[in-house]
């Protein structure tokens, strides 16, 4: 099983091949905004690096957001795409859940402009506070591990090992039933314009 | 029948060949060659029992000989040699075969012939070639028939999600097509976010959708290719992400198309441009008369200066208090209107074009209307704006067609839909090869890339993975 | 704190010394008739910015991106009817200067401070332009723009 992992969800870009239970090649830059451009420079160079060819994948799995609108629609579009023609399976799990990776008591914070932040609290890999988006004042995260955007909370900033985080949060990836009707999870508003 | 040769056959064969040559093959080679000749091939045409012709292939790699073909005397312009190498050029086909060769007398008129007619062409001369001191032409075939190749193009840059799929001869495939524009008329136009979020939520299902209709996999098409710019940049990510997505892993040529020379060569559907060409292009974005001297060149000799004839139209319907898009709307209003009301036609030098101030003079003429206490009739509001409006662009047309004489002139884009404006090209470039493009490629839609891509495929402009998309890009680059 | 443009000139003119004033990440609100001024003044704000390409107001992409040496975001509201959905503006608003025309219908998105400019129509030439500060910020530029 060879699985090709991608965020490019918010500041950083992130690929990773997993075979079976380890990461046979990795790539992860610091891209805010740039992620369109380069995202298969990174994709191409994984592959090389691990010696495996593309036909050899079969699974997917992005981050589904939150993040940066723009960015979370690139792994988004790529894993809909191939997943569909390909095809081949596609896994999504939360960029915060994914920041997380598996962490005890653990807050993942995001911004998410005009004083507010994406937040999710994790402990291991139960799930203690369900994504959302809040104003950073009704914050409380002194009882916390804070990974990402600590700096809004008076923290560091931390993003860990993202292509390590891919691998260990795998028990929770989600399988996409139907491909088709993916997106990618904005948290703001509602999530379609079709209604 | 032709099938390969056996053993039993060998009596006959070597009979008819001590009868057709001064030095034939003798028993012993035939034999060698169907026991264990690895790269020989022999065939016999045989009917009732009795052997017509014989002919056999040497396989080199990609390359095979002829080396014999050889007919009963008998039997001799009947055909027979024409059927033989027909087989065997099947045979070699299906065997991978790439290109076949063979040598023959430059005395034996009849096989040249027969082979001239069958698609081989002579190389060269062998001086000497033969034992008898003959010369002998090297004749090749090549096997490969050319096929049309086929582009998969994908268009986002607005509010239109599609895909299509067509070949070089224009054989179109599939062109599949979502508009958004319920969605974006609620809110009276294009949301660059809610356009990219439609976009992500339509793109696999509609490129998916447009490789079933084609009845082909993404494997047999020669060339990806995708609305490079210009366009809303959050909606031509979407497609350039999905066009590159394909490209690397199917690797395919990727081709960035120009979105208007996209609504120029659909108009290739209807016939072939004859260059020079006179473009009037215009769309809710777009309002551009273009040279193009041959499908690499392309220049802007007039644009607007301000509001594009599709603005102005939505404008002047918001104005009249119409829905959106205003482009049908008043067309529709306009057919029932009558010369009425004066609009001041706008002035602007050369080849450019301006739409501000006849939307303000439809403003005022409102204002004034209404603090006369007259009622407004909207239909002949709307043929005064849309008589105004068009006639300068068929005039500007006209202008610059005196410059710059053309053969083929066409219309493309979105407002090309608009009835009037069709007509009015009609009437007046009558005298040119005048191409409207068919009502339903007046909107966005990929088959319009797929046509452009076509011309980029021919010159092999291709672009990297890397390739930025490009939201103000000018047809000229 | 009022100025009066006689002609299109003076009111390029005077947008073009806003554009010079604001920073990265400040948004203007136009108020105002159709042809009251405001896509003319913001044609002014894009020549500060440097901007090459023509600034109209964009019925018909209700937002249009100018790349000069700073972004501008040109946003006509007119249709929006202050409906909750996200426009993703407030992902861009920090990465250049954003221009409403048409604020009444966009008070969703507004930001709590931001410079408000109200047009009036005299005549066909002539326009009564108001600068109205919304936030400390907005203050020195409001003052500026009428002395």
């Amino acid at each position: 099983m060879l699985t090709l992992c991608i965020d490019t969800a918010y500041k950083y870009l992130t690929c990773a091949l997993i075979r079976d239970d380890q990461i046979i090649a990795a790539y992860s830059k610091e891209c805010f905004k740039q992620q369109s451009e380069q995202v298969f420079t990174a994709i191409k160079e994984v592959f090389s690096a691990a010696g495996a060819r593309k036909e050899e994948i079969d699974s997917i799995c992005i981050s589904e957001g939150p993040g940066s609108y723009t960015g979370v629609r690139i792994a988004m579009t790529i894993a809909k795409v191939i997943g569909e023609l390909k095809p081949c399976d596609v896994y999504t799990i939360s960029s915060l859940r994914l920041y997380a990776a598996n962490r005890s008591n653990c807050m993942a914070v995001m911004d998410a402009r005009a004083d507010r932040v994406y937040v999710g609290i994790y402990n291991g890999s139960e799930v203690v506070m369900e994504d959302c988006a809040l104003p950073i004042k009704e914050i409380d995260a002194k009882d916390y591990l804070i990974v990402g955007d600590g700096a809004l909370l008076g923290r560091e900033n931390d993003y860990g090992n993202i292509p390590q985080a891919f691998l260990l949060t795998r028990p929770m990836w989600k399988k996409a039933d139907q491909i088709a009707y993916l997106t990618p999870k904005y948290l703001k508003e509602s999530e379609s314009y079709q209604r | 029948m032709i099938e390969r040769m056996k053993k039993e056959d060998l009596d006959q064969v070597v009979e008819i060949e001590k009868d057709s040559f001064d030095h034939p093959w003798n028993r012993g080679y035939f034999e060698n060659e169907l026991n264990d000749s690895e790269i020989g091939e022999l065939f016999a045409d045989i009917e009732n029992g009795e052997v017509i012709a014989y002919g056999e292939l040497w396989y080199m790699f990609e390359n095979c000989d002829l080396t014999k073909i050889v007919v009963k005397k008998d039997y001799r312009h009947r055909g027979y040699g024409r059927k033989m190498l027909k087989h065997l050029t099947h045979i070699a086909k299906e065997r991978g075969c790439e290109f076949m060769h063979l040598e023959v007398d430059v005395k034996n008129d009849d096989a040249i012939k027969l082979y001239k007619m069958n698609g081989f062409t002579t190389v060269r001369t062998r001086k000497n070639y033969y034992e008898n001191g003959s010369d002998a032409y090297d004749m090749i075939k090549g096997l490969i028939e050319a096929k049309p190749r086929k582009v998969l193009a994908i268009e986002s840059s607005c509010d239109e999600t599609a895909c299509a799929i067509i070949d070089e001869e224009l054989n179109v495939y599939s062109s599949v097509v979502t508009s958004q524009i319920d969605v974006h008329s609620r809110f009276g136009g294009v949301v660059p976010e809610v356009a990219s979020r439609m976009h992500v939520e339509q793109i696999s299902t509609i490129v998916k959708e447009a490789v079933e209709q084609a009845k082909i996999k993404v494997e047999d098409v020669d060339a990806i290719a995708y609305t490079i710019g210009p366009g809303l940049i959050g909606s031509l990510h979407v497609g350039g992400i999905a066009a590159k997505s394909l490209a690397f892993f199917y690797d395919k040529p990727l081709i960035g198309v120009h979105h208007l020379k996209g609504h120029i060569f659909i108009n290739e559907l209807i016939k072939p441009l004859s260059y020079p060409v006179m473009a009037l292009v215009v769309s809710g974005g777009h309002t551009e008369l273009v040279y193009i001297e041959n499908d690499e060149s392309f220049r802007i000799i007039g644009t607007t200066l301000d509001d594009a004839i599709g603005e102005a139209y939505d404008k002047v319907a918001r104005v009249m208090q119409e829905g959106y898009p205003g482009g049908p709307i008043i067309d529709k209003l306009a057919r029932e209107g009558k010369a009425h009301y004066r609009l001041p036609t706008p002035k602007v030098d050369a080849y450019d074009f301006s739409f501000s101030g006849l939307k303000n003079a439809v403003l005022q003429l409102v204002k004034k209307e209404e603090a006369d206490g007259n009622e407004i009739n909207k239909n002949d509001l709307a043929y005064a704006f849309q008589e105004t409006a068009l006639n300068v662009l068929v005039n500007k047309t006209e202008e610059a067609l005196k410059e710059y004489p053309c053969r083929s002139v066409v219309l493309a884009g979105g407002v090309a839909a608009n009835s009037r404006l069709r007509e009015l090209m009609q009437e007046r470039f009558a005298d040119h090869d005048l191409i409207l493009p068919p009502l339903k490629y007046c909107t966005d839609n990929a088959l319009m890339i797929a046509c452009a891509a076509l011309h980029y495929l021919k010159h092999e402009k291709f672009v990297d993975l890397d390739a930025p998309s490009m939201p103000s890009m000018s047809i000229e680059d | 704190m009022v100025m009066i443009t006689h002609c299109e000139t003076e009111t390029i003119a005077l947008g073009e010394k806003l554009g010079n004033l604001l920073e990265t990440g400040m948004t203007v609100a136009l108020k105002g008739d159709l042809a009251g001024g405001k896509t003319t003044f913001t044609k002014g704000i894009g020549r500060a910015l440097q901007i090459k390409d023509v600034i109209n107001s964009p019925t018909f992409t209700i937002l249009k991106i100018h790349q000069g040496n700073r972004q501008l975001f040109h946003i006509d509201a007119y249709r929006l009817e202050n409906n909750e959905y996200d426009l993703g503006i407030s992902e861009l608003a920090d990465e250049g200067i954003t221009v409403v025309e048409w604020p009444e219908y966009y008070q969703t998105y507004l930001p709590e401070e931001y410079l408000e400019v109200s047009f009036q129509y005299i005549d066909d030439n002539t326009r009564e332009i108001a600068f109205i500060p919304h936030g400390e910020r907005y203050e020195s530029i409001a003052k500026e723009m009428t002395c």
